[in-house]
């Protein structure tokens, strides 16, 4: 049922980690490794003025119709027929991104987990927890969330203390030596895995102060690229570009090379324990905001009644609209960016230039708040110099490049904590 | 893909789902949005018991964009 229920920005921002996090982990690596070798772990840089425009383009929303989500307030800036085919066009879409998860997750769990267990009935086993999510409050989600993405992100950071004798830095050299193409071209394709951020429009209405939600975002989507970047490095430094490129799960070979004593040889399973709920959460934020696009064609603006049949038509799509696992890795890698970038456009484009020519007069005022925001975007744009420069320098002498990927730490890791810094500001100065 | 296992469970589960929650479809538009639901799920089941798998990528459409990004990345 599409409850009106409040969550707090914390909430909201641990929430961004769940949906970015853990469903890049496992085959995503792959792409980007074939992508940019050795320069893949400078990825998720790329994404993040991406995704802090998208947190600016929500709190907009939010400011226009505090108390409506995104499908709600299409359909009021365009109107019946054209903001329900937007919005039309949004859920396909939105249904492409989790069919296409499903899928990948099934598969995987089909080929090195569950060896024996028909694909159809892992997939219907997941849908009806997705059901059963959103057949609750929105609330339960937030709340279960907290709980294991705050687990998830204290052992997934110590990644590299984990895998500290089988890390070779040796790997990930020559560092931005083979020009600029090769670290923009995995962050084109680290872009496309950030496109799911879009969902935060169909939770609208849970904020409770329109500026929460650029914050949560922003906080959000920093943190979700550091750990992304700390992931990527050490798939970089542990199994080399090379064979990382040529292997699917490649997540999943990571943490089995993890070999600290005998006794905590198989640190993998407990690992995966805590990976796999966080995704799980993930699909059930994506389902419920295609729900509640769903349910914005109904009068009563309730999914309730067609929330397991929903299911079971996303539990058959999942297991027909692929051939087999390679088919279904190559599309999510290489052919949601493009649809994304499309679908997004379309959309937004619409959504503004209709909130433009019914422009309210009057809105909540709650631009005063900016904190030490400047600080984040001088690390993020300097981030992105250094590794530019780095790539236009570092085939002249090995050290320019080593000396560019340093400072590329350092400011990523300047970059997370002004976030975090502003995000307490924030919090102190709203109440 | 799908075996008759598969269908009695979607069969019992959308009767139940039909069941629990026809009191709250008030009005057409949500009873209608149902029956195309299960409508939907039927010609899917079909498509399924035939064991003819439908890939997005034999789209000539899907399948170029996706190989030519996938040729752009890697060269």
């Amino acid at each position: 049922m599409q409850d009106r229920m409040k969550v707090s920005s914390l909430q909201m921002s641990l929430l961004v980690g769940s949906l970015l996090i853990a469903s890049n982990m496992n085959t995503m690596p792959t792409a980007i490794t074939m992508a940019a070798q050795q320069d893949a772990w400078y990825a998720y840089l790329f994404p993040i003025p991406y995704g802090i425009g998208m947190a600016y383009l929500m709190w907009r929303l939010a400011r226009y119709s505090p108390e409506k989500n995104m499908y709600e307030i299409m359909q009021q800036a365009c109107g019946k027929w054209i903001g329900g085919l937007m919005n039309g066009i949004l859920i396909a879409y939105l249904s492409v991104d989790l069919i296409s998860q499903l899928r990948i997750y099934s598969d995987f769990f089909n080929s090195s987990i569950l060896l024996r267990t028909p694909l159809i009935y892992i997939l219907l086993m997941t849908m009806l927890l997705l059901a059963y999510y959103a057949g609750g409050s929105m609330e339960h989600l937030f709340r279960t969330n907290v709980v294991f993405i705050t687990l998830f992100l204290s052992f997934y950071m110590f990644m590299p203390l984990f895998l500290l004798n089988e890390i070779d830095l040796n790997k990930l050299k020559p560092s931005l030596s083979s020009g600029i193409f090769q670290p923009v071209k995995g962050g084109v394709l680290a872009l496309g895995s950030f496109t799911d951020l879009i969902i935060f429009g169909a939770f609208l209405h849970h904020v409770r102060k329109p500026r929460d939600i650029y914050m949560a975002m922003k906080m959000g989507v920093i943190y979700s690229a550091f750990m992304l970047t700390i992931w990527l490095f050490c798939v970089v430094s542990v199994v080399s570009p090379i064979l990382s490129s040529r292997l699917i799960y490649i997540g999943w070979i990571l943490v089995q090379q993890i070999h600290i004593t005998d006794f905590l040889d198989r640190i993998d399973l407990f690992l995966i324990s805590l990976y796999v709920p966080v995704l799980l959460i993930k699909f059930a934020a994506l389902y419920i905001a295609i729900l509640t696009g769903v349910a914005s064609f109904t009068k009563q603006k309730k999914f309730d009644f067609i929330n397991l049949p929903l299911g079971i038509v996303f539990t058959i799509l999942a297991a027909i609209t692929f051939d087999n696992t390679d088919e279904v890795s190559l599309f999510y890698a290489f052919g949601i960016f493009p649809i994304s970038v499309v679908v997004q456009v379309l959309f937004l484009a619409a959504l503004f230039i209709g909130m433009a020519a019914r422009k309210k007069k009057s809105m909540p005022a709650d631009m005063g708040i900016t904190g030490y925001s400047i600080g984040v975007w001088l690390t993020v744009a300097g981030a992105i110099v250094t590794v530019l420069a780095g790539s236009t320098v570092g085939n002249m002498h090995g050290y320019y490049g080593t000396i560019c990927a340093s400072l590329f730490v350092i400011l990523v890791v300047l970059c997370v904590y002004l976030s975090i810094r502003d995000y307490g500001t924030g919090v102190r100065r709203n109440g | 893909m799908v075996d008759i296992g598969f269908i009695v469970v979607v069969l019992f589960l959308m009767i139940g789902s039909g069941m629990v929650k026809w009191k709250n479809m008030k009005n057409n538009s949500s009873k209608a949005m149902f029956f195309t639901v299960a409508g939907v799920i039927a010609v899917l089941i079909v498509v399924c018991i035939n064991r003819k798998n439908y890939s997005i990528m034999n789209l000539p459409f899907m399948r170029g964009m996706v190989m030519s990004m996938y040729h752009l990345m890697k060269g």
